[in-house]
């Protein structure tokens, strides 16, 4: 199967679009993941800030709890750590969540970027991972300290972050820490995950149909652009047969890339042309330096002939001149191919009377047969327009090749008739059984089949190739038809000629 | 018959001339194609044997130079080189028959008469020999008052050689001026239809019962060639 090329440029542009884009949404969604998680993280430190340095007789758990799911924007459903030790001797807050998760063993790491210096000297877990000291009498005493002196400076604390798994899914701790209190914040990362997909779904069933689409029809348009010279480059090729090898490609307006294939094209062409004008040049002159001796020799053992009186003389002089004959016939036959291969098979077209030539075929086909049977049907007054003298040489053609492969015993048939654009004319006869193969060799030059039985048939192996050429010259074709192994089907088909 | 001849190379000339003159013409002969055109011009011939190829001016032009000046003797072309476009471009330039070389002298001493027959419209009706006469009209064989009906072929045939009894002729000339052959057909068409012709010619009133071919007016030259008894 043969894929054009525009299409296999369309699903190639479209494959690595693909590909591209699946890169950039995985790139993309982990950088916006990593985004969205360090976003995450500063409100959580945010909010553990504000936990943990809050009033502290304002604390109310239930209330602290739904502030802080509306402020994380999480659901009542989604899990939400928080454990607030208030410092002194209260015991730690604990959201629902919270219970029986030791916080304390997560692997903290300080957070940088809201710009909380690190703990002095750096030292390992701060000192509140052990058991707080009891807080100051002033703060049990409760109410905001705020309130009593001015709003305070909140005091100076620091953030830590840690990952943890939470309901079976990410989540991220953030512990801030001020030398009074120390509040852990923890979340799921599943709500926002599902936020995000959900957002990039609706974003995708957009873009990607939309990308897909737009790469498509820009490889195809990109490929028809491509192919537009190559198109017109086919089209001028087209119009160089062999019969006009002299003709040369427009290069003028072409892009570089095809200039150079055309100048490398009529390069070829060039070459050719000569190669070609050489050959017919050098049959042309063979034929005629070959046909000069021949004609000498021939009229010198004519004339000798026919002033000898010695029948000796006379058999040994006719049997030269059979030579020459056969030699004379030989170049004759090549000079023929020679000009049919160079397209320049001149014709004399007449009205030839097919009938009439097939009818004296047939008798001369009856008068040589020695145990066939001949048959006929030839439609009265079939005619065409054609060369009268190559047109008998190819029905000739046709009738020794029928004698030279018939079975001893067979059947010779010629059929003519007329057809809506031409004239058909078929010859057919029983033969040894011959393969595929024979029969592919049938209009080879110099080839001869193995089924000549009939001595009286002699031959050059040229008869069938040439009785082809004749046949195209006049626009038809001869072709060996589909027939059983034991039968021969040439048929011979001529047009209307003008 | 005064034949003019132009034709270069010499020893095609020298046996055509021979030829010719063992056959009762005329010869005259050019070299080269102005000369040829300017004897022609001048008239006085029966017949022009005009070669293609030809030094000076080749023969298409002399042939078209003639037709144009109004000289009508008629013209048998001799070509070798690209024969097909070339007896095309001749018989449509107003030559009467062309010959694709090598040829046969006897074959074109036949056309010369053919064409001067032609000319002068005359039709050889009867052909007589060797006691037997060729009603070309007929086309039947008789002797003694007994008369057999030819095919085509055989009457052709039986007609090219009683035209010249005692001359043979080759297959090849036989092909070409009975079938219309000038290739060699790759059969023994020839000799078969000379076999059936001599059956014929035998079981005329005249002949001996069971006349061996030896005894055959048409008289087989070993290997290749036939020819009528001169006697």
């Amino acid at each position: 199967m043969t894929v054009s090329f525009r299409t296999r440029l369309f699903v190639m542009a479209t494959l690595i679009v693909a590909v591209v884009l699946t890169v950039v949404l995985v790139l993309g969604w982990q950088s916006l993941l990593r985004n969205e998680v360090e976003r995450l993280e500063d409100r959580l430190c945010l909010e553990a800030r504000r936990v943990a340095t809050q009033p502290q007789m304002a604390l109310d758990p239930a209330r602290l709890e739904a502030d802080l799911r509306l402020r994380l924007r999480l659901g009542p459903a989604d899990a939400l750590v928080l454990r607030l030790e208030p410092g002194g001797e209260r015991p730690p807050l604990l959201s629902a969540d919270a219970q029986g998760l030791d916080t304390a063993a997560l692997a903290w790491q300080p957070e940088r970027r809201l710009g909380a210096p690190p703990p002095a000297g750096g030292e390992g877990p701060p000192e509140f991972d052990r058991p707080p000291p009891r807080p100051g009498p002033d703060e049990r005493a409760g109410g905001p300290p705020g309130q009593r002196a001015g709003p305070p400076p909140p005091p100076r604390g620091r953030c830590e972050l840690a990952a943890m798994a939470l309901q079976g899914a990410d989540g991220r701790a953030a512990r801030y820490t001020t030398p009074r209190s120390r509040a852990v914040l923890a979340h799921s990362l599943a709500p926002m995950k599902a936020d995000m997909q959900a957002d990039l779904q609706r974003a995708l069933q957009l873009l990607v149909p939309l990308a897909l689409a737009l790469t498509a029809l820009g490889a195809w348009l990109l490929a028809s652009l491509t192919m537009r010279p190559v198109n017109r480059l086919r089209t001028a090729m087209q119009g160089v047969t062999r019969l006009a090898l002299d003709q040369r490609l427009a290069s003028a307006g072409e892009d570089r890339e095809f200039k150079d294939l055309i100048a490398a094209y009529n390069t070829m062409l060039a070459r050719l042309d000569a190669s070609f004008q050489q050959a017919t040049r050098f049959s042309a002159d063979a034929a005629h330096e070959l046909k000069t001796p021949l004609t000498i020799l021939q009229g010198r053992l004519e004339q000798a002939l026919h002033r000898s009186s010695d029948a000796a003389t006379q058999a040994g002089l006719t049997d030269m001149l059979d030579e020459v004959g056969r030699l004379a016939a030989i170049t004759r036959k090549l000079l023929l191919l020679s000009q049919a291969d160079a397209g320049q098979l001149a014709l004399h077209r007449v009205s030839v009377d097919l009938a009439e030539q097939l009818d004296t075929l047939v008798a001369d086909a009856r008068m040589l047969v020695t145990d066939q049977t001949v048959s006929s049907s030839v439609e009265p007054g079939l005619q065409t327009r054609g060369d009268a003298l190559l047109l008998r040489q190819l029905f000739n053609n046709l009738l020794s090749n029928a004698l030279r492969y018939g079975r001893p015993g067979g059947w010779i048939a010629v059929s003519g008739r007329r057809q809506a654009a031409g004239v058909e004319v078929v010859f057919a006869n029983a033969t040894a059984p011959l393969d595929a193969t024979q029969r592919s060799r049938f209009f080879n030059r110099f080839h001869r089949g193995d089924g000549a039985h009939n001595r009286a048939v002699d031959g050059h192996g040229l008869g069938l190739s040439l009785s082809r050429e004749i046949a195209r010259a006049h626009g038809g074709d001869l072709t060996l038809q589909a027939s059983p192994g034991d039968e021969v089907r040439l048929r011979l088909w001529l047009p209307h000629g003008r | 018959m005064k034949v003019l001849l132009v034709e270069d190379e010499q020893k095609i000339a020298d046996f055509v001339c021979s030829g010719l003159a063992a056959r009762g013409a005329v010869v005259t002969h050019c070299a080269d194609g102005n000369a040829g055109f300017e004897a022609a011009r001048c008239g006085g011939y029966d017949a022009i044997v005009l070669d293609l190829m030809l030094p000076g001016r080749d023969g298409l032009s002399v042939l078209s130079g003639l037709r144009g000046a109004g000289v009508h003797t008629p013209v048998i072309l001799l070509t070798a080189r690209n024969e097909l476009g070339d007896r095309i471009e001749g018989l449509n330039l107003g030559a009467d028959d062309y010959m694709a070389k090598p040829f046969f002298v006897e074959e074109l001493h036949a056309r010369l008469l053919a064409l001067r027959r032609r000319l002068n419209g005359e039709r050889q009706n009867r052909l007589q020999a060797g006691g037997y006469t060729l009603d070309r009209l007929s086309r039947q064989v008789g002797r003694a008052g007994d008369s057999v009906e030819l095919t085509a072929r055989e009457h052709a045939l039986l007609a090219l050689l009683m035209r010249a009894p005692g001359q043979v002729s080759t297959r090849s000339q036989i092909l070409e001026h009975v079938w219309g052959y000038d290739f060699d057909p790759s059969t023994n068409v020839v000799d078969v239809c000379v076999k059936r012709l001599r059956a014929k010619l035998a079981g005329l009133a005249g002949t001996g019962e069971g006349a061996t071919p030896l005894e055959s007016p048409i008289e087989s030259v070993r290997g290749a060639g036939y020819r009528f008894r001169a006697d």
